[in-house]
């Protein structure tokens, strides 16, 4: 039995040791899920640093272990399985990977409190096993799963004494499986019909470090042995006709095989291989072991203007959405429906991922709130619509933050949305893990988009199982990082990591990507608009209504779009579109463009739909025209200038809106005033009374895992709850 | 290196913008224009656009990407994106790793390339590896002399381009002729940069200038350098009757040595001046997929007399059985002479593999600046509907609306008023749809050219209004290309195809001739329909390119 005398700084494993500062400080890099634990927990009144370190480690062993990097979780599982190592055994059974790198994980693994190191073995620290999943079943753990007389019955079987303990019936039955040479005289002595099953359960072994409830996420062909079903007319109707073995033969080479314990049999119908077994065979735990590197860095290009478009596209989206004011048509619903998001991201010129992700965030800051609708219908078939509304106040304390706070509202609004999948990583988890990954990078620097998948299982084995593309592509679309071929963290991205000790410092950085002193532009003839790439939110949102974006670099190319100020002219008169320009441009605006404003916004023409049964009405025979060949408004000439539809004018309004017609509808929609928020029966969503607080820093990156690991080593740990 | 002076900003997506009010413009202007294309020109900010083919093509004419580094950042207002300076590096440095060379051994051609792991790549593909023959040695291919141009097509098409280092056949020489007209600098730089002083990696090539600017001079003064028999095509049978006004008029060469193969005459000299209808002639019964030289059996004019040059005028509309049989032809000089590379099908990358990459491009704007070209003013005026107008458009059905709004009355008072402000001018009214056309021929009693029109009606029309005996010509979409008007300085288009950008630049061409000084182009269009619609993709192509752009209402 191992001493229990604990020696952290044993020569065996590469000492001396660092100091505990600089152990946190490489804990706290691998791991970012621990550095957004330790930030947010306060330790105890008298706890160290180091027990308040266990503490936090201890009560969210699952989430540390999804953060571990897949060289660590391997040696986890692998000293699981053996019970105690050394680190000559360890150096030999994973002989292709680094020595240093086999014991910096040993090392991060016992700061963690995982491990513990003593008398220079190392072996799981108490409690930690339950969070470890062994890639198969493992028969000296499993005495709970066998029953005393099958263990007997299978010494028999195995010619082994039976002894009267269960115990050690269990161990005299593993000395069997563990044993490679007995192993495979057994086999053959139970046939070709046993050897071909026994062979077809072996191949299909877990990948190693993958979470039994992340299954499904395995690719196909990786089909686990827990998925084996032991219907024998399923499992041996495959093999008769794949191995040539009669279906007689195999179902009865599966009971033998079951009664010897050489394969394990329960939960259902499940049949899988142990994991002594696993070893015996092939001489190894794991198929190989993975070598740790990092993708060779390359420059990124700045994402330009981005931020600020962002910010910008918020406000519109959110007077958008809430000028449309969309109804939730079930109880329940977290968000509005997809269509009125899309419609309404439509409107201001957002394509619909931009969109969702706009919602998510303005209704996360209770931007946009629900309010109840009267109830509809009677007893089962009673129903408390709500109508998505403009929470004006919240929106004049949001609009009172600086650009680069409100950027940072979105962006951590984006950071925590999403909705937990079963069986996967939480959307949050894997947003942590790529922002701090990139982080580690040197400012400025980046990694091949194509790769970072991979980078990201060798940095967090468990926790990397998710798209990552998605994750790019919303990092991009939100200016934290840059678009293409490489992937890294932009300035603004750089800067909205930090502790909020440090807030004012990041704040004037975050600043200065977004408070420009550049107010003008050329409007050029070909309607195009050359921007420098600094201009402030507030020229963005009138920009953004009248134009669509072209191209970013050293500049922004905007180019003023027909449909855009068709769609524009419900909130602005082309005199202000033209006056707006001419504020702002260092050229004189050429004829034809203030002639393409007007015949796009002076000339559009509005109609008026009515309520209850709805009609539309216009002297210009040629629009009312153009709305009836809209299949989707239902329209039916009445007489001339004159169309009716069944629709409501609601739904007539969207159709018609949705094919270019501006239209205004009388009255029909419902003010945030008038009505209450919706209850919680109704509707998930922040309460709109809270105080809306302004963003603080993300506490990832060097710089927060510097001050952590500061304070932790020194032993004067403090952290603060006041962290978003 | 980057100031906020500078007048060069570059773009994510590789697009260049020049800001023209900058002191370093024209300098910045000048190198750029070696590797990037200029994509539009308005008032204030040009566009250029880098892409691989204009790398290539820099890369051809002897630019490094250090060369293109260099400029990008020195002439920079803002830092460029490391991605942009990435590309550029790796594009130029794929040119030229192949080389398609002739075996000093057999003589025979033979693909090859220093790093033999790129050949073995190439040779893995499909579409090269048919084209490949057997393996000479470990970085060599042989290939077949009638495969050259395929090869560079396939090769060009997996993004490796090849160098073409195998030279020319020898061809029959003509007996010298002299060029009486003197070149324009411009001109004469044209000519200098596609023959490089006769060497073999010269010859080849096309030369990028707008209308008015003498293209059909250039091709003469290409003849008499090379001084080999010389195959030119043209467009149509007036634009190569054209050809041949010039070649009489402007060279000393023996009438007796030009031919003319068209659908009148099949007429084979050491000087033959054929047209894309003729050699796209197709025989009835033979598959579009059957050979093409049975499809098309004028094709075989390639291949029937020995040429040592041929030319293609207007490049940008060279039909696709031309290309194939160009393809066939990579051992003769090739020159294309075109106002745009931008081609409506997307071919240029084949106009590079197989006429060859862009040896000069002068801006027409400053050939305007030099007085070398007439400056023009574009003009769109409106006119309104009736009611009743209005409700017969409002009713039309979607494809009759174009007709409907083309052709309304109203156009005919804004033509007689403007022919009454123009007169003394010679103006060609331009139109679409015939029936409009000759309404107002009659009603303006001003001869008409449209496709009805007998070839020699055409030509005494066209000479009469060269000899100002006509002052105004009505004519259709047939006067879009090639004809020589200098005189014209004012067009009416009163009806088009109005979302096409190059009939738009080759109207306008018709105008933009130095001889004629100030020019107006007009375009009469209905308000309020979808004529409307269609300018504004005028009104966005001119002004991109830098005309000023007037709209009036009748």
């Amino acid at each position: 039995m191992v001493s229990k005398k604990k020696n952290e700084t044993d020569p065996e494993w590469g000492a001396p040791w660092p100091s505990l500062e600089d152990r946190l400080v490489d804990v706290l890099d691998a791991n970012p899920l621990l550095t957004l634990l330790l930030w947010r927990d306060e330790p105890g009144r008298g706890e160290r640093p180091e027990e308040h370190l266990r503490r936090v480690v201890s009560g969210h062993l699952h989430r540390i272990r999804l953060g571990l990097d897949r060289l660590s979780n391997q040696v986890l599982e692998y000293v699981a399985f053996r019970g105690y190592l050394t680190r000559t055994s360890l150096l030999v059974e994973a002989a292709s990977v680094d020595p240093d790198e086999l014991d910096l994980r040993v090392r991060r693994l016992t700061t963690l409190g995982l491990l513990e190191c003593v008398a220079g073995m190392i072996v799981i620290a108490e409690g930690v096993e339950r969070i470890i999943v062994a890639p198969l079943p493992i028969f000296r753990q499993s005495a709970e799963l066998l029953t005393s007389d099958q263990l007997g019955r299978a010494c028999q079987l195995l010619g082994v004494n039976a002894a009267a303990r269960k115990a050690d019936r269990l161990e005299a039955v593993a000395r069997v499986i563990e044993d490679p040479v007995r192993l495979r005289d057994l086999l053959t002595d139970l046939g070709p019909a046993a050897t071909v099953v026994f062979a077809k359960i072996a191949s299909r072994s877990l990948p190693a470090g993958v979470d039994a409830d992340e299954r499904s996420d395995l690719p196909s062909g990786a089909v686990g042995v827990w998925d084996l079903d032991l219907d024998p007319s399923l499992l041996v109707r495959g093999y008769g006709s794949n191995y040539g073995v009669d279906r007689r033969l195999g179902r009865s080479a599966l009971e033998d095989l079951a009664e010897r314990c050489l394969i394990g049999t329960g939960w259902g119908h499940h049949t899988w291989m142990w994991m002594e077994c696993h070893v015996a065979i092939n001489g190894s735990m794991f198929a190989s072991w993975p070598s740790p590197k990092a993708p060779l860095a390359r420059l990124v290009d700045e994402p330009i203007g981005v931020a600020s478009r962002v910010v910008a596209s918020a406000e519109l989206f959110v007077e958008q959405l809430g000028a449309d004011q969309p109804v939730g048509k079930k109880t329940g619903d977290r968000l509005p429906m997809v269509k009125a998001i899309k419609s309404a991201g439509n409107a201001v010129g957002l394509d619909p991922a931009m969109s969702a992700l706009l919602s998510r965030a303005v209704i996360h800051h209770g931007l946009l709130i629900a309010v109840d609708r009267p109830r509809t219908g009677r007893g089962r078939n009673a129903e408390w619509p709500v109508a998505w509304v403009m929470n004006p106040e919240r929106l004049e304390r949001w609009r009172a933050w600086s650009p680069e706070l409100r950027w940072l509202s979105l962006v951590q609004a984006w950071l925590v949305s999403g909705a937990d999948q079963p069986g996967r990583v939480s959307p949050w988890t894997s947003r942590v893990f790529l922002i701090s990954a990139l982080a580690s990078l040197d400012p400025g620097m980046g990694v091949p988009t194509s790769e970072v998948a991979e980078w990201m299982a060798d940095r967090h084995g468990a926790g990397a199982m998710s798209d990552y593309d998605e994750v790019i592509e919303d990092l991009v679309r939100l200016g934290v990082c840059s678009g293409g071929s490489t992937i890294g963290l932009s300035r603004g991205g750089r800067a909205m990591l930090g502790s909020h000790v440090a807030s004012a410092e990041v704040s004037a950085e975050l600043a200065s990507d977004f408070l420009g002193d550049s107010t003008t532009f050329v409007v050029q003839p070909d309607h195009t608009i050359i921007t420098s790439s600094d201009l402030p939110p507030a020229i963005l949102t009138t920009l953004l209504l009248v134009a669509e974006h072209e191209s970013a670099g050293g500049a922004v190319v905007w180019r003023l779009s027909a449909a855009r100020l068709t769609r524009a002219s419900r909130r602005l008169s082309a005199e202000e579109i033209i006056g707006f320009l001419r504020d702002h441009s260092s050229v004189p605006i050429s004829d034809n463009v203030v002639r393409f404003i007007d015949d796009h916004v002076i000339a559009t023409k509005v109609l008026r739909v009515g309520a209850s049964f709805s009609h539309i009405v216009h002297d210009d025979l040629a629009l009312v025209a153009a709305a009836v060949a809209v299949k989707s408004a239902r329209l039916e000439l009445l007489a001339p200038g004159v169309a009716v539809s069944p629709l409501e004018p609601a739904k007539l309004h969207a159709a018609l809106s949705a094919k270019g017609i501006v239209v205004e509808v009388d009255g029909a929609f419902v003010d945030a005033g008038d009505l209450n928020p919706a209850g919680s029966r109704q509707v998930v969503q922040p309460d709109s009374g809270r105080p809306l607080l302004g963003p603080l820093p993300i506490p990832l990156g060097p710089g927060v895992v510097a001050s952590l690991a500061l304070l932790h080593g020194s032993g004067t740990a403090r952290t603060t709850k006041d962290t978003p | 290196m980057t100031d906020p002076t500078n007048p060069l900003i570059v773009q994510g997506d590789l697009s260049v913008l020049l800001e023209i009010s900058s002191p370093l413009a024209g300098d910045a202007r000048a190198a750029l224009a070696r590797f990037a294309e200029l994509e539009k020109a308005p008032e204030h900010v040009h566009t250029y656009r880098i892409s691989p083919l204009s790398l290539w093509n820099a890369a051809v004419s002897g630019l490094s990407s250090g060369d293109v580094a260099m400029t990008l950042t020195g002439f920079a207002k803002y830092p460029v994106a490391p991605s942009v300076l990435a590309e550029v590096h790796d594009q130029m440095g794929r040119y030229g790793r192949l080389r398609l060379i002739r075996d000093h051994d057999t003589t025979a051609l033979a693909l090859t390339s220093a790093e033999p792991a790129l050949i073995e790549e190439v040779s893995r593909d499909k579409q090269v590896g048919a084209l490949l023959g057997e393996r000479l040695d470990g970085n060599r291919f042989a290939v077949r002399v009638g495969d050259r141009g395929l090869l560079k097509q396939a090769l060009l098409r997996l993004g490796w381009p090849a160098a073409d280092e195998a030279g020319y056949d020898d061809a029959e020489s003509l007996d010298p002729i002299e060029l009486s007209a003197e070149l324009r600098s411009y001109q004469g730089d044209a000519l200098a940069a596609w023959w490089a002083d006769g060497g073999e990696a010269g010859g080849n090539g096309v030369l990028v200038l707008p209308c008015g600017a003498g293209k059909t001079v250039i091709g003469l003064a290409a003849i008499v350098t090379a001084g080999l028999h010389t195959l030119i095509i043209a467009t149509s049978i007036s634009s190569a009757r054209q050809w041949k006004r010039e070649l009489l008029e402007k060279t000393d060469v023996d009438p007796s040595l030009v031919g003319e193969y068209s659908g009148e005459h099949k007429d084979i000299r050491p000087i033959t001046i054929a047209t894309y209808q003729v050699l796209t002639w197709a025989k009835r019964g033979v598959p579009k997929d059957g050979d093409i030289f049975e499809r098309h059996p004028h094709l075989a004019l390639f291949d029937e007399h020995q040429w040592g040059l041929v030319i293609y005028d207007e490049v940008h509309l060279l039909p696709a059985p031309v290309f194939r049989a160009t393809a066939r032809i990579q051992s003769i000089r090739r020159l294309g002479l075109t106002a745009t590379l931008v081609r409506e099908d997307g071919r240029e990358p084949d106009v590079f593999s197989l006429i060859g990459p862009k040896r000069f491009d002068a801006p027409w704007k400053e050939l305007e600046l030099l007085g070398w070209i007439a400056p023009a003013t574009c003009i769109e005026i409106r006119i309104g509907l009736t009611d009743e107008q209005r409700m017969r458009y409002a009713v039309a059905e979607p494809e009759e609306r174009h007709r409907v709004a083309a052709t309304a009355p109203g156009k005919m008072r804004v033509i007689e008023e403007l022919l009454a402000q123009h007169r003394g001018d010679r103006i060609l009214v331009i139109g679409q749809f015939l029936d409009q056309l000759d309404q107002v021929a009659e009603r303006f009693d001003a001869p008409i050219i449209t496709g009805r029109t007998p070839q020699r009606a055409r030509e005494e029309r066209f000479d009469a209004f060269r000899r100002g005996e006509i002052p105004v010509l009505i004519v259709s979409k047939i006067a879009n290309f090639s004809i020589d008007l200098p005189e014209a300085n004012v067009a009416i288009q009163i009806s088009g195809q109005f979302g096409s950008r190059q009939e738009e630049a080759q109207r306008l061409g018709r105008i933009l001739r130095p001889d004629g000084g100030k020019a107006t182009f007009y375009s009469l269009v209905t308000a309020e329909t979808v004529e409307q619609t269609f300018a504004l993709n005028r009104q966005r192509f001119l002004a991109e390119q830098g005309y000023t752009y007037e709209i009036r209402d009748a």
